[in-house]
């Protein structure tokens, strides 16, 4: 009962995982707000899908607590999360593979939707709305990686979620997809008013989306501001050193 | 010609009890990689409730046959398959038989070992002749029967929000259930599912042979599993031609092998098999999703 309530945020705070021996991450914390696009970033193997996955409840942290709108959802199963409102995707996309492009995005819309014609409505909206609209009928797997990132994107955007993280979205994609990716990122946060988080290593797309970047190096944080902030810092141009990002 | 139009109804209508086997126990192993085998006790069960409800009238004991296997495929997964769904194919396996040995040996106790002659609808067997070709009516809706469940189950699958649901847990479970899809109801309603089909093999098949034992539904399972084997394990629609291609084989080797041979047909049926898989050891129409399990 005597829980901090803030409202409106994802927070984690004191995680630790450990995998073995190897330290994963270490008394780390992440808070993202409603409304309110946050880049995550960090070298290889610093720590940041071991991040999302605790966040959506695939990984149980060692120790530290995770909250949702103040509640804690700690321990919870990754559909409880997801059901409280953090939706995410996946660096591989993992969509199914047999299931058309609408059917995917429909057989994430259970919840809110009773019918089928219903959710095939809202499901051809959210696909429209991302440019995606002339793909509806292809089959999931047949199509460029590029498309199924978006489409990894729509399914998550279905469930209507307060908070979306997004893994690598913009992962063998080209300039021109990078582009467009960008745009829609931002627009996810206008329309639909939910906290993103993206985690990238395309620095052009974090720079130029988020106002606020965490980075993390070696499962701690070594620096959270905005991009010009971030870019100065001195320990993230140590941790960087010598890393080839495009 | 003649000889070859009278195999070829005989096997679509063999093909279809087969194929209506193979489908209970696809649907199943889609959607939890669990290989039913007391799928074919439901179907023994539910040729006991047809004869024990059967006196009064026939429409009537179908219905309770239909209710009663739904109920006993309902509470086979709640009692036994779900508190081991997390557990690994070999125990959900070794489960199945367990259920399995478990109803039908509960059936010996009560009904006793000995098969039981029972005329049911025996005024079906009757044949309706087109042309030269002899066929029996039984066979006829046997084959009608079949292509209705399917045509069903194929609207429900691809036409309905549930039926995409259900795909989409066949697909990638874990998924499917992060996007909120109920995993108890989905499961739930796939051995519901299974359970109508095994009801309608029960009646098919105690219409065409007239008898009913504890043991009967061993074969049927086994076919059925083999069918979907064939097919491709995880495709619904590579179960249904794996069960009519072992249906259409065994009465092909029934018209065929020599009469002193045919007690052995079904050596030949499970040769002919062996060969099949060690050529496609995936099946025919191995489902895209049984490659990758998340």
């Amino acid at each position: 009962m005597n829980e901090t309530i803030v409202t409106g945020a994802l927070e984690a705070e004191r995680i630790s995982v450990r995998f073995g021996g190897l330290r994963a991450l270490e008394d780390i914390a992440l808070g993202l707000a409603r409304g309110e696009l946050l880049g995550l970033i960090g070298p290889n193997g610093a720590g940041k899908s071991t991040l999302i996955n605790v966040l959506s409840g695939f990984q149980a942290p060692v120790d530290g607590t995770i909250r949702l709108d103040g509640r804690s959802i700690t321990g919870l199963e990754p559909h409880q999360i997801s059901r409280a409102g953090v939706a995410r995707t996946f660096q591989a996309v993992r969509l199914f593979q047999g299931l058309s492009v609408i059917e995917n995005v429909a057989a994430g819309l259970v919840l809110r939707r009773s019918s089928r014609h219903a959710a095939m409505k809202r499901a051809r909206e959210i696909l429209d709305w991302m440019g995606l609209g002339p793909k509806a009928e292809l089959i999931a797997g047949t199509l460029p990686y590029g498309d199924e990132r978006r489409i990894g994107i729509a399914r998550a955007l279905a469930a209507e979620p307060r908070y979306l993280l997004l893994d690598e979205p913009a992962a063998g994609s080209n300039e021109d997809e990078i582009g467009a990716l960008t745009e829609t990122i931002a627009r996810i946060r206008t329309e639909f008013g939910c906290g993103v988080l993206v985690v990238e290593h395309n620095m052009g797309l974090i720079m130029s989306l988020c106002e606020r970047i965490q980075v993390i190096d070696g499962g701690r944080t070594i620096a959270i501001g905005t991009p010009a902030e971030v870019q100065r810092d001195p320990a993230v141009r140590r941790a960087y050193l010598g890393e080839d990002e495009d | 010609m003649t000889a070859f139009l009278q195999v070829l109804a005989d096997a679509a209508s063999q093909g279809s009890l087969y194929a209506l086997s193979a489908l209970g126990i696809g649907l199943i192993f889609g959607i939890m990689r669990l290989v039913n085998f007391a799928h074919g006790e439901f179907i023994m069960i539910g040729a006991y409730m047809l004869m024990l409800s059967a006196a009064p009238y026939v429409p009537l004991a179908i219905l309770a046959t239909l209710a009663a296997v739904i109920l006993l495929a309902l509470l086979t997964e709640r009692i036994a398959f779900r508190p081991v769904r997390r557990a690994n194919p070999t125990t959900l396996l070794v489960t199945s038989f367990a259920v399995s040995f478990f109803l039908q040996y509960l059936f010996v106790l009560i009904e006793g070992a000995r098969p039981k002659g029972f005329d049911f609808l025996s005024s079906l067997a009757e044949p309706f002749v087109i042309g030269e070709v002899r066929v029996p009516k039984l066979n006829i809706v046997t084959i009608g029967i079949t292509l209705v469940l399917l045509a069903a189950l194929a609207f429900f699958l691809k036409r309905t929000h549930f039926g995409i649901q259900m795909r989409a847990a066949a697909l990638n479970f874990r998924m499917a259930r992060l996007l909120g899809v109920k995993a108890n109801r989905i499961i739930a309603v796939a051995f519901a599912m299974s359970g109508v089909l095994a009801a309608v093999v029960s009646v098919l098949y105690v219409a065409a042979r007239g008898e009913l034992s504890p043991v009967m539904g061993l074969q049927l399972a086994l076919v059925g599993f083999v069918s979907t084997v064939i097919g491709g394990m995880g495709s619904l629609l590579g179960a249904v031609v794996g069960g009519f291609l072992v249906g259409a084989l065994t009465v092909a080797l029934q018209a065929s092998l020599p009469l002193e041979l045919r007690p052995f047909r079904e050596a030949f049926v499970f040769a002919i098999v062996i060969v099949v898989l060690l050529a496609r050891p995936r099946g025919l129409f191995r489902g895209r999703e049984a490659r990758e399990r998340v």
